[in-house]
């Protein structure tokens, strides 16, 4: 039976195609019946799962990598039928890039060949606020220079995060989260002791059968920042958990594993972070990591990017399975100094996903100031790496009572900005993407007591570009001497007062005056030879 | 009868030989007898035919003496009375409790010094006026060069040299060349044999002013920015000099010996070298006055016998001072950081960071039982930069050291040490935390330091029973805010500013 005339005929390259039908709905269709489809273009044959998503109905969704005539069958236990079909891939819409790769080593470019260069934040629970949240969250994210945003797929359980979401991904009935205050909140935790009983007797989940309404609004958030341009960092497991999610079985764990990338995969701007502080989770152990990584590896057919990320000790991101560092600073006081380390150590993209936020809650990860992050950001971008962002206001000073479960703070729920850090990321992110050849940076050894750097990509033209960051120290001036015939334009990047100061020309041995602040930068950039001409 | 205080100077001045080289041709030394200690001590040559001998009593009571030696075919004996030491001497200082340092009669010194190489070979004004700041008392310690400095902003020549000779020009030396100029360089006359008592005198005076005040004298002995060969003399010149240096400043009770500023620069001289050159100055120098040597990129091992505590520079740019408790742990004795970078505006990096970030560091020392010391390297119009001439102080750090200083006097017994490991107290992840190093005082006194982070709360719960007089310390604005009484588990509201602390101390009502 022919059913062409009733599929769409054409989708965007690097867009997604979906196809839903009507399946079985008899026993339960999350666990009894599969859904396979292969999509076949002249550069590409894909094969792939869909997935039951209620109702009857079942979907499969797939991203055409290359633009062209595809054509697809679909079958399995979930109908008697097969389904065969073709359709276009037309040109990317305008914006799209295609996923994000990694390019020479240690940075990315999108799968056009566009250069990206992350610039995260993070908000763990933003999805699983209420709708006005979640827009003003999308709203501020329009606003900024970020283009990765960091979440959770389960939802979370932590001082200031002690509500229930919106909904649950699963069918049941959660704990009562009425006696949880500040105090008592970490004995509820499934990573603790005890607290894992806890969780089983008092949630009542049916770990076989999916909530779809849950998955939905996580892909209403992921397409919605897909548009804007932002890349979603996908954390599928994380300790901070109440429900028992952190705490399933294997089998449940690759059953979910496996709806995950059905459902997500075919999102162009998805990257899978298979844990926030892997660590932190006792229930599941480096074997478990393994088998999970390479599942959502081999699952997924366009190779997104994949990490885990720590809280103490660092996974071994030499595993084939991953694609970059992302890292959490395991020291308090060294944070993106490290950068080359990482770099050297793992020979992949160093991502710092958490180095700290800004602002002024009681724990020491969240009260940085502005200056500090916007330091930690600009001393991993001078040593090759790419920084992350986040934020951790309080509005007030908490007493201790319920209202403290309505605060917001963008770490988690998102909203709204208050800090001082993100325009100056912003200005960054503008001297990021001003560095030839598409990368970002790597340092170099120019003077002992510096931060010096230059574009780390084989299509910048040597000698070309210098960065020089002087951090925390505020000298009045400094002596460079590049060689004695190549003219620089220079620049002083007031890197808190987010200037830029054209210098003029120097060549040779020369001296830059500079204000005696701290978080000053110069740029030094090739001048054009007619301007050499003029200058000489 | 002459009388001395307890730890101040008796000293003798005799007329000895002055042919052939007093200064190597001729010994004088000294044994001075109390019922408590017998000392032999070496005197030195200081010109014009004066031989003189410089004794510390360390105990009160009658002491009698006889000198001798080849200066002088006589020997000269006689008796003085130590007398008790007045309100502001307390004896020379001694590593005490492993990682601390006391005075001989038990009153705890926390180290609070400062930095001015080459204060003592500037022009009379600039002296006064460096001892004008030192009087404001922000300072307990002074760390300073014998040997004059050549360096950046330090071009010109001292107006005194520690030879007989003739210096080289310096008229051409300019900030862009200077560094070409570094050792032996062409054009020095010296004789290495024969010092310049002038010189010496100078710092004869120097010590003595700081000692009155009250502040110890750090004395480096060698260092390498030199252009006059100092710093390359031979083995045996080294030890003629230390000797000389011994003698002449041991009886001092203020005198700390360093035997050098960045070791390692003095690249002709090797490890077993300055094994030999601090032996051999623990050997001349009687007292047993502080010995170490100071680093430029390695530590030197102060597990060795003959020094007594850790002289650190940072070795890390951005992480320093918060390795205190590990270089405890590693060399066993107290950890002093002599440099961790200046307040200042230098063109280099430790030369310029801000107040803040220095005022910082030696606070994260502070609770984790170390030392942190102070300069400046600011420069402005007069070219006078602290951390090299001394004159007056510029930067905003300097009145924070002093108000550091009265906070350590507070702490009960000799010092603090990182309390945040200790299990019967429910300190969290994120808490520096520092308790009395002297168990006698355990569970009294608390400090949480929080640096850079600036929480707007913070809970606090030592134990279920305790009451506490609760203050919060601005280690920046130089506040003390009394917040009241609190027992159990408590939140204390915080300003949300970075360099904020808190301390508990037990409540005397319980």
């Amino acid at each position: 039976m022919n059913q062409t005339d009733i599929f769409p005929s054409a989708c965007h390259r690097w867009g997604i195609y979906e196809l839903a039908f009507s399946g079985k709905t008899s026993g339960n269709p999350y666990l009894q019946y599969r859904i396979t489809g292969t999509f076949c273009g002249e550069q590409e044959t894909v094969t792939l799962d869909g997935f039951y998503d209620g109702d009857g109905i079942y979907r499969i969704r797939f991203m055409p990598s290359y633009e062209g005539l595809y054509t697809f069958s679909v079958s399995g236990s979930f109908s008697k039928q097969a389904y065969h079909g073709s359709f276009t891939s037309l040109p990317a819409v305008p914006g799209c890039h295609g996923p994000v790769r990694v390019a020479d080593t240690y940075h990315f470019r999108y799968a056009d060949g566009t250069p990206y260069r992350p610039v995260g934040t993070t908000c763990y629970a933003w999805t699983f606020q209420k709708e006005s949240v979640r827009t003003q969250t999308l709203a501020t994210m329009a606003g900024t220079c970020f283009n990765k945003l960091r979440f959770c797929l389960f939802p979370k359980h932590y001082d200031y995060n002690l509500n229930d979401p919106v909904c649950f991904p699963f069918e049941g009935t959660p704990c009562d989260n009425a006696g949880l205050t500040e105090e008592n909140f970490s004995q509820a935790n499934c990573s603790c002791l005890g607290g894992r009983e806890i969780a089983a007797k008092t949630n009542h989940w049916d770990f076989e059968r999916f909530n779809p309404e849950y998955f939905r609004l996580l892909e209403d958030c992921i397409l919605k920042l897909a548009k804007a341009g932002i890349e979603a960092d996908l954390i599928l497991f994380h300790p901070y958990d109440r429900w028992g999610f952190s705490d399933m079985t294997p089998e449940q764990d690759e059953r979910y594993v496996r709806y995950i990338a059905a459902r997500f995969s075919a999102y162009h701007n998805v990257w899978w972070s298979m844990a926030n502080e892997y660590d932190l989770m006792p229930q599941k152990t480096f074997e478990d990591w393994e088998r999970l990584g390479r599942l959502v590896k081999s699952l997924d057919p366009y190779g997104h990017l994949l990490s885990i990320h720590n809280c103490q000790a660092f996974y071994d991101h030499t595993r084939d399975f991953i694609t970059h560092c992302s890292i959490q600073r395991t020291d308090l006081y060294l944070s993106s100094e490290m950068t080359e380390k990482w770099r050297e150590q793992y020979k992949k993209p160093v991502v710092l996903d958490e180095i700290c936020y800004e602002g002024n809650l009681q724990h020491g990860w969240g009260n940085l100031t502005g200056k500090e992050l916007t330091r930690r950001c600009w001393e991993a971008v001078c040593r090759g790496g790419y920084p992350g962002h986040g934020e951790t206001f309080l509005d007030r000073i908490p007493d201790g009572s319920a209202k403290d479960r309505d605060v917001r703070i963008w770490w988690s729920h998102g909203g709204t900005l208050h800090g001082e850090c993100p325009p100056r990321l912003a200005f960054l992110s503008q001297v990021l993407a001003d560095i030839p050849g598409g990368h970002g940076l790597k340092s170099i050894h120019l003077n002992w007591d510096e931060v010096a750097a230059v574009p780390d990509s084989p299509l910048a033209e040597e000698h070309s570009y210098y960065l020089v960051y002087f951090s925390f120290m505020a000298p009045l001036f400094r002596r460079f001497h590049m060689d004695d015939e190549t003219w620089f334009e220079i620049d002083i990047l007031d890197t808190w007062n987010m200037t830029v100061t054209h210098l003029g020309k120097r060549r040779g041995e020369f001296t830059v005056p500079l204000p005696g602040k701290p978080y000053m930068a110069l740029r030094l950039k090739k001048a054009e030879r007619s301007h050499c001409d003029d200058a000489s | 009868m002459t009388q001395v205080e307890k730890w101040d100077v008796f000293e003798l001045a005799l007329q000895g030989r002055q042919e052939r080289n007093p200064f190597t041709d001729y010994e004088i030394h000294g044994i001075f007898y109390h019922k408590k200690e017998t000392l032999t001590v070496n005197g030195f040559y200081d010109g014009d035919g004066i031989y003189r001998i410089r004794f510390m009593p360390s105990y009160e009571g009658e002491y009698t003496y006889e000198v001798s030696g080849s200066f002088s075919p006589e020997t000269f004996s006689g008796r003085f009375t130590a007398i008790p030491p007045s309100k502001n001497n307390h004896g020379p200082v001694r590593a005490a409790n492993r990682f601390y340092l006391e005075h001989q009669d038990g009153t705890p010194h926390h180290s609070c010094g400062t930095t001015c190489y080459a204060f003592a070979l500037q022009e009379t004004e600039i002296i006064e006026q460096t001892f004008q700041e030192l009087e404001k008392g922000y300072f307990n310690k002074m760390r300073f060069c014998l040997m004059p400095k050549h360096y950046d902003f330090c071009l010109q020549d001292p107006p005194v040299f520690p030879y007989e000779g003739i210096p080289m020009d310096a008229s051409f030396l300019t900030r862009e060349n200077f560094n070409d100029y570094n050792g032996a360089a062409p054009g020095n006359l010296w004789n290495f044999e024969r010092f310049n008592p002038a010189f010496f005198r100078r710092y004869d005076n120097i010590i003595r002013r700081l000692m009155e005040l009250g502040i110890e004298a750090d004395l480096i002995l060698f260092h390498a920015y030199d252009r006059w060969g100092f710093s390359t003399m031979s083995m045996e010149e080294n030890l003629l000099y230390l000797r000389y240096v011994a003698a002449r400043y041991s009886a001092f009770r203020n005198v700390w010996w360093a035997l050098a500023n960045e070791y390692e620069l003095l690249r002709h001289l090797t490890t077993d070298d300055w094994e030999q050159l601090g032996t051999a100055l623990q050997a001349a120098a009687p007292y047993r006055h502080l010995i170490s040597i100071h680093n430029c990129e390695a530590f030197f091992d102060y597990k060795r016998p003959w020094i007594t505590h850790c002289s650190c520079q940072r070795e890390d740019h951005h992480k320093t001072t918060e390795y205190t408790d590990e270089l405890r742990n590693r060399f066993g004795k107290p950890v002093i950081w002599d440099e961790v970078g200046y307040e200042g505006n230098f063109p280099h990096c430790w030369g310029n960071f801000t107040p803040e970030e220095l005022v910082r560091r030696a606070w994260e020392s502070l609770i984790r039982g170390g030392y942190c010391g102070h300069s400046e390297t600011i420069l402005s119009d007069d070219n006078i930069i602290w951390w090299a001439h001394g004159g007056k102080l510029k930067g905003e750090s300097a009145k924070r050291f002093g108000f550091m200083l009265d906070f350590m006097k507070d702490v009960p017994g000799g010092g603090l040490c990182l309390g945040s490991l200790r299990d019967d107290i429910h300190f969290q992840w994120d808490d520096d935390v520092a308790i009395p190093a002297d168990p006698a005082f355990n569970g009294q006194y608390y400090f949480f330091y929080f640096s850079i982070w600036r929480p707007s709360f913070r809970q606090i719960w030592i134990d279920d029973t305790t009451w506490f007089d609760v203050e919060i310390i601005d280690t920046w604005n130089m506040t003390i805010n009394r917040c009241g009484r609190y027992r159990g588990r408590f939140e204390l509201p915080l300003p949300g500013r970075q360099y904020i602390g808190i301390r508990l101390k037990r409540s005397i009502s319980q």
